[in-house]
């Protein structure tokens, strides 16, 4: 069972955050670094890195240009954007009415540490209709050994319609790691479409999100995941209200030694609540990936409609791609489905389009891309979806070259 | 000219085509007919060069060249078309993307101009217009989510935009409602006026009352059992294998 915050009206901001802080860092002390013991890290744990887990970056720097846009630097505001219709906070003590303000999701006792961690407790509260994309840079940017812990919590606010895109951008040095915690809480009858696309240049990098889902909201997630030495990702989803409606989608092209490791838990609190969770994974070279996710259906949420699919292409005899979807049901009059696939492509596909005048090369990297594209689709915002097909385009072509 | 030379196949080890031999000119429309298993299929899989077919021998000629050991594409580049029983879908891949980059490599390979977006746009509505598709059927995935009968019409709506030298139609009619089939005939009888040489495979005679054959074939074990006239689908369709062969 998730931990709440116990933040109390009447605390002063520095306080609650003190508290909050403080009973994160209390829960990660008891629980500990998570081993191989532990059924979400059987494949890779933090051991070489737990120094550099417990070490945050204080006060470090970045040596980036500003960009439009909301822009989060190593944990800290640096620049607020010029959004009228978004408040962006660090005053916890003006949040005490949102009541799902997590310490951890429940798949990785690492999303307490930048609750335990972070320097500003960011709050992105989104009051008003903003159909254009919000841009939101997340930069974390250091070469000592330590970590950069991000906090973050993103309000959509009742009857609100936003298209969030946020850019994660890591810079790192070998001993450097990266932890961040993105929360978002879709109130009643909100849409949100949000986009995040992951992009580091080395080392570790753990990504821990958290969604709440209260009645008839909707929201499209998309992430999008490129050059990482090892992802972690932890998502946990929680539906309170009935009739709400949450897309998850998800595509990481992995190559060299990049591994990937990707955990989904979710949670319908609820019935009547339809969530479809559709990640891919394309894998070269020797890179990992797994895919652990789990659909908890809780007595009484009658009416729920889930579905999980993990999809994973190789193109190497080394790339290795696990795969573990997983749902539990305890309600009646449900429609859950759930798979996995791990193949490479399919012969009669490729001669279906060298039958057209295309390559054998031509025609794999289509299939490739097609593959890709029914992620990226989903998203919505022209310039973002063009940006993004654009980079996936480069990445397959590159492939070819390997 | 389509030329089919003493052509001699294997499937998974196994012998299905036995030297099976035809002439096509230009303008002339052949039915292949014959009962499961005779190889009609296995022909078509030859022509186009499928993976599974194993060593084929004989020659296959567009005009002069035998095509024979060329590649599927470059097979596809030099004029040969099969419209597949079953089209393979490819999610994620827009429709009017790939017809262009068929149309494209075609243009490549004969050493022409590729044609940009807005041109081929245009290109393509005067084929949809053939087939009485509507535009929005371009943006949609290849195949993907398709009806029997929309695969089908997009097959012979690539034929019509790739414009290619020789057509195999594979069982085309199965899966077609009425209405659809003699859309799909009527495309098909719009190339043929345009002198395109085209090879009919079907179980079926009803396909043949709207595309009309210039010679019929009926096909047995692996080889050419007998050559006829139209008249010899309604023969067939009245006797059966068992009573046209006797």
């Amino acid at each position: 069972m998730k931990e709440e915050s116990q933040l109390n009206p009447t605390l002063s901001s520095t306080d609650k955050r003190y508290n909050f802080q403080r009973r994160s860092a209390d829960l990660f002390e008891k629980e500990g670094f998570p081993t191989n013991k532990h059924e979400n890290w059987l494949y890779w744990t933090p051991d070489t890195f737990q120094d550099a887990f417990i070490t945050p970056q204080i006060g470090a720097e970045t040596n980036t240009e500003s960009n439009e846009g909301i822009e989060i630097d190593n944990g800290r505001i640096k620049s607020e954007g010029t959004y009228k219709e978004i408040i962006v906070s660090t005053d916890m003590a003006a949040y005490s009415d949102v009541h799902h303000i997590t310490n951890r999701v429940e798949t990785s006792s690492l999303s307490l540490l930048p609750n335990s961690f972070f320097e500003e407790f960011i709050i992105l509260d989104i009051q008003q209709d903003h159909k254009d994309p919000i841009h939101v840079t997340i930069k974390a940017e250091s070469h000592e050994k330590g970590s950069v812990n991000t906090r973050i919590l993103c309000l959509v606010r009742e009857g609100v319609t936003a298209n969030v895109v946020v850019n994660h951008d890591c810079i790192q040095g070998s001993d450097t790691v990266t932890n961040t915690y993105f929360e978002t809480v879709c109130f009643k009858e909100s849409h949100l479409e949000l986009n995040q696309v992951f992009k580091a240049k080395q080392n570790v990098n753990v990504f821990n999100s958290s969604i709440h889902m209260h009645e008839k909201a909707s929201c499209t997630h998309v992430s999008y995941t490129d050059n990482a030495a090892i992802m972690r990702h932890d998502t946990e989803v929680n539906f309170h209200g009935e009739e709400a409606d949450l897309k998850l989608k998800g595509l990481n092209i992995l190559s060299g030694k990049e591994q990937f490791y990707n955990h989904l838990k979710v949670n319908h609190h609820v019935g009547n609540c339809n969530c479809f969770q559709h990640f891919k994974t394309i894998l070269t070279d020797s890179s990992t990936s797994e895919f652990s996710g789990l659909v908890f259906v809780e007595k009484g949420a009658h009416g729920t409609d889930s579905t999980q699919l993990n999809q994973n292409l190789l193109f190497s005899d080394s790339a290795r791609a696990l795969s573990r979807p997983q749902l539990r049901i305890d309600a009646d009059d449900v429609l859950c489905n759930h798979g996995s696939t791990v193949g490479q492509l399919n012969p009669e596909e490729i001669h279906y389009i060298k039958s057209r005048g295309l390559n054998e090369e031509a025609a794999k990297q289509l299939l490739i891309y097609g593959f890709a594209e029914e992620i990226i689709e989903n998203i919505h915002d022209t310039l973002t979806r063009e940006t993004l097909e654009k980079q996936v385009k480069q990445k397959i072509e590159c492939m070819k070259n390997d | 000219m389509f030329t089919i030379k003493d052509v001699k196949a294997s499937i998974d080890e196994k012998e299905i085509l036995k030297g099976i031999s035809l002439e096509l000119k230009p303008g002339e429309v052949h039915a292949i007919m014959g009962p499961n298993g005779s190889g009609k299929s296995t022909l078509a899989k030859v022509i186009v060069g499928h993976p599974d077919v194993e060593d084929p021998e004989g020659e296959i000629c567009i005009d002069d060249k035998n095509i024979l050991d060329l590649e599927p594409d470059e097979r596809a580049n030099e004029g040969v078309f099969l419209a597949f029983q079953y089209p393979v879908d490819i999610p994620g891949v827009n429709n009017a993307e790939f017809l262009r980059m068929a149309y494209n490599a075609k243009q490549k390979y004969h050493g022409k101009e590729e044609i940009d977006p807005f041109d081929f746009n245009e290109l393509v509505k005067d084929k949809l217009k053939v087939l009485k598709m509507k535009e929005r059927f371009l943006e949609r995935p290849v195949n993907h989510g398709f009806s029997g009968g929309e695969k089908k019409r997009n097959e012979i709506l690539q034929l019509l935009v790739l414009d290619p030298k020789v057509v195999i139609l594979d069982e085309t009619d199965s899966g077609l409602d009425i209405d659809s089939l003699k859309q799909v005939s009527e495309a098909v009888n719009y190339f043929k006026s345009q002198d395109k040489i085209i090879l009919l495979i079907t179980h079926y005679q009803r396909l043949l009352n709207y595309i009309v054959p210039d010679y019929v074939h009926i096909m047995n074990d692996g080889k050419v059992s007998k050559t006829g006239d139209k008249s010899l689908a309604l023969t067939l369709e009245e006797k059966g294998y068992e009573g046209i062969e006797s």
